[in-house]
């Protein structure tokens, strides 16, 4: 399925379940989401991943509703907690990120600073990580020893995140990359037309069980 | 062909009254090689910058003074069709890079050029020939060596095929027989027609090709007479082969034995044992990719390895982390991985604060600082300095630390030579106050005095050599 179209079918689902209160309909989305995890032969560590890193948000929402005295309220949002996390996880699982800009560009005609800007912001998230082990690397090279609630951490790599992303700026347009000049693909994505059938037939199935249950 | 002319060019950072040059005058003819030399942190990366347009735009900078590409003033001309006639390699490939490897990097950078899809191929293909990069071509930027690195942005810049070609040190990292090659294909797109400016510490293999050698001086960038180059010139003779021993029965600090490194699937040493001294110091020389970097960090356990590493005697998979690291230390390649703090001053008094060990006393901190030229710099950013004043600031703060073993990697890339003898007076000082050191270097100016050792990794061996 097309990214572009895939994310937009999993916006429309996260929302719906946001606005409903239905057990049942949480439950269908992480079953279906943990099989098709596990056709792409995710990996069982990044399955226990997770199902263990929702579980004390999950928990704290469902104690907090306990407290109030509404059980089944709580179940309900400990499980939508679950839903978010598995179909984010489908998606990135499944959706190349390359893909995903190439389409928003082509396709959803947004203007190739933002389509760009969304790789960067993805690329962001995986330089912060590897910026903060080289950090406590080189701290620990000089006898500082960060841990995981160090505020020096966090200044710093802050810090060298923003550095990093005028410097992506400024590497772009070395490159030619220049704002609202138009460029050609040397990729060309279309969206199948069976994609759109697959995306309104999923947000059917949504309703219908959202109707009957 | 193109015509590059600068007229009274002033430059001001933001937050500094003096310019850091001004009054550049200079001309570029078509089918002409000029080689920029002088100091680190004089201004060259950002005389380029300014030509190619990148600043003021990218920095909080003021400059003054008009730059004209075929008499036509550059401001003026549309910024698409200006970035197809001049186009600079940075001094850091890190910073040129937006897409995951080169091959991803160079259909970006065709697309922006707005080539029909269908000559895509045909032009990458050219460029990867160009720069010899078709092993490295689809290998993500983050495994690449720095020379590899910085043969893929040579690459994209010829894809882009410029009139102008702006360089700056495109060379640092890559090997003596590499570079040989490379300046050979300058050559050839001299030859071509093109106009070629290069930023170079090093200024050897250029004698035959060069038009131009341009020095800075008194605040200014100057074209120098001929024969004033060729008396520059011959400060950069590479020396002959200098004799070394081969150690025997010193006392071993780093042992390790039937060593196995790899890189995901390119073996890069192969069951191997070697021997490292106390209180020497040993370089080691190796072809681009060849694996000197991941043997590092193999030696500060970053990198998995097979076989055993033992440091006085005590195999280092048993030592905790925190108390090895008080042993050994490691200089990275990329100065800015090692800081910590944000200005120059907190770095320095870092070290001073937290060392191991004290090896200098304070005047001779001082006096590094001195003559190291940080001096006037002790209360800027880290980030804002230039690559080899990051490069004296990381090299000062780790030999402070006062480890016992410490590893350094290309300690010289992008040093003029008058601080590479500093930073040679400092090691060498370290050593005869005790410490073991590794270093790994391409560069061989004044290493004479210093290396007591030379070991080679080629065929996927480390090898004690005679010479170096
Ligand atoms: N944002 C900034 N604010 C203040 N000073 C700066 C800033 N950026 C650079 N500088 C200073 O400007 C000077 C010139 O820097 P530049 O990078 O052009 O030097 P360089 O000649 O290329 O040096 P190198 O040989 O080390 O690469 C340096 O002294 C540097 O510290
Ligand atoms: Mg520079």
């Amino acid at each position: 399925m097309d990214p572009a179209l895939k994310l937009i079918t999993i916006l429309i689902i996260a929302i719906e379940i946001s606005f409903t209160q239905n057990l049942i309909l949480n439950f269908i989305i992480i079953i279906v989401s943990l099989l098709i995890l596990i056709l792409n032969k995710i990996s069982l560590k990044s399955l226990l991943y997770i199902f263990l890193v929702p579980i004390i948000p999950a928990i704290g929402i469902y104690a907090a509703q306990l407290i109030n005295g509404s059980t089944n309220y709580g179940i309900i949002l400990a499980t939508r907690v679950y839903a978010y996390v598995f179909l984010g996880t489908t998606f990135t699982k499944t959706a190349s990120i390359k893909n995903l800009i190439f389409t928003l560009e082509q396709n959803c005609k947004l203007p190739a600073k933002f389509a760009y800007g969304v790789l960067g912001a993805f690329n962001l998230t995986e330089t912060i990580r590897k910026e903060i082990k080289q950090i406590k690397l080189a701290a620990a090279m000089r006898n500082v020893h960060l841990t995981f609630f160090s505020p020096t951490l966090y200044f710093k790599s802050i810090m060298s995140a923003l550095n990093w992303s005028n410097l992506l700026a400024e590497g772009m347009t070395s490159h030619l990359f220049v704002e609202d000049s138009p460029r050609t693909h040397f990729k060309n994505i279309n969206i199948n037309k069976l994609d759109y059938v697959k995306m309104i037939i999923i947000i059917f199935l949504v309703q219908i069980v959202l109707i009957k249950f | 062909m193109a015509t590059l002319t600068i007229k009274n060019l002033k430059f001001n950072y933001a937050n500094n009254k003096m310019p850091i040059f001004n009054d550049v005058n200079l001309n570029f003819a078509p089918k002409t090689l000029s080689i920029i030399h002088g100091p680190s942190g004089c201004g060259k990366s950002t005389l380029l910058k300014i030509i190619a347009r990148l600043y003021p735009k990218y920095n909080e900078g003021i400059s003054s003074g008009k730059i004209f590409l075929n008499q036509k003033d550059i401001n003026l001309i549309n910024e698409l069709s200006f970035r197809k006639q001049i186009a600079m390699m940075f001094q850091n490939p890190n910073q040129q890079f937006c897409m995951q490897n080169g091959y991803d990097e160079l259909i970006f950078t065709m697309e922006n050029l707005q080539l029909p899809k269908d000559k895509i191929s045909k032009k990458i293909n050219e460029a990867i020939q160009f720069g010899n990069t078709s092993n490295i071509i689809y290998h993500p930027f983050d495994t690449l060596s720095g020379g590899e690195k910085q043969r893929v942005a040579l690459s994209i810049i010829y894809a882009i095929n410029p009139n102008i070609i702006l360089l700056d040190e495109p060379f640092a990292s890559v090997d003596y027989e590499t570079r040989q090659i490379l300046i050979g294909k300058l050559n050839q797109l001299k030859n071509m027609g093109k106009t070629i400016i290069v930023v170079d510490h090093d200024l050897s293999l250029y004698e035959k090709i060069f038009d131009n050698l341009i020095i800075y001086n008194n605040n200014t960038f100057k074209s120098i007479s001929y024969k004033a180059s060729i008396r520059k010139f011959e400060e950069f003779q590479i020396s002959p082969a200098i004799k070394c021993s081969i150690p025997n029965k010193q006392p071993i600090t780093l042992e390790l034995k039937n060593i196995s490194i790899n890189n995901g699937d390119k073996k890069l040493i192969q069951n191997n044992s070697i021997n490292f001294y106390q209180g020497y110091t040993t370089l080691i020389t190796g072809k681009n990719g060849s694996g000197k970097t991941s043997l590092f960090n193999t030696l500060i356990k970053m990198h998995p390895f097979n076989g055993e590493i033992r440091l006085n005697q005590k195999n280092i998979r048993k030592i905790r982390i925190a108390k090895y690291y008080k042993n050994i230390g490691i200089v990275f390649q990329d100065s800015n991985k090692q800081f910590i703090k944000l200005t120059v001053k907190e770095e320095i008094q870092l070290s001073i604060k937290k060392h191991n060990y004290k090896l200098f006393s304070t005047i001779e901190i001082d006096n590094f600082i001195k003559n190291l030229g940080l001096e006037s710099l002790l209360d800027q950013v880290v980030y804002s300095l230039s690559e080899g004043q990051q490069k004296k600031l990381q090299i000062l703060s780790m030999l402070i630390m006062g480890h016992s073993v410490l590893l350094l990697d290309e300690p010289f890339k992008g040093v003029d030579l008058k601080s590479i003898e500093v930073i040679n007076d400092m090691i060498k000082l370290a050593k005869t106050r005790g410490q073991t050191q590794i270093i790994i270097s391409h560069q061989r100016y004044e290493l004479k005095e210093l290396v007591d050792f030379h070991v080679t990794l080629s065929n996927r061996k480390l090898e004690y050599k005679e010479s170096f």
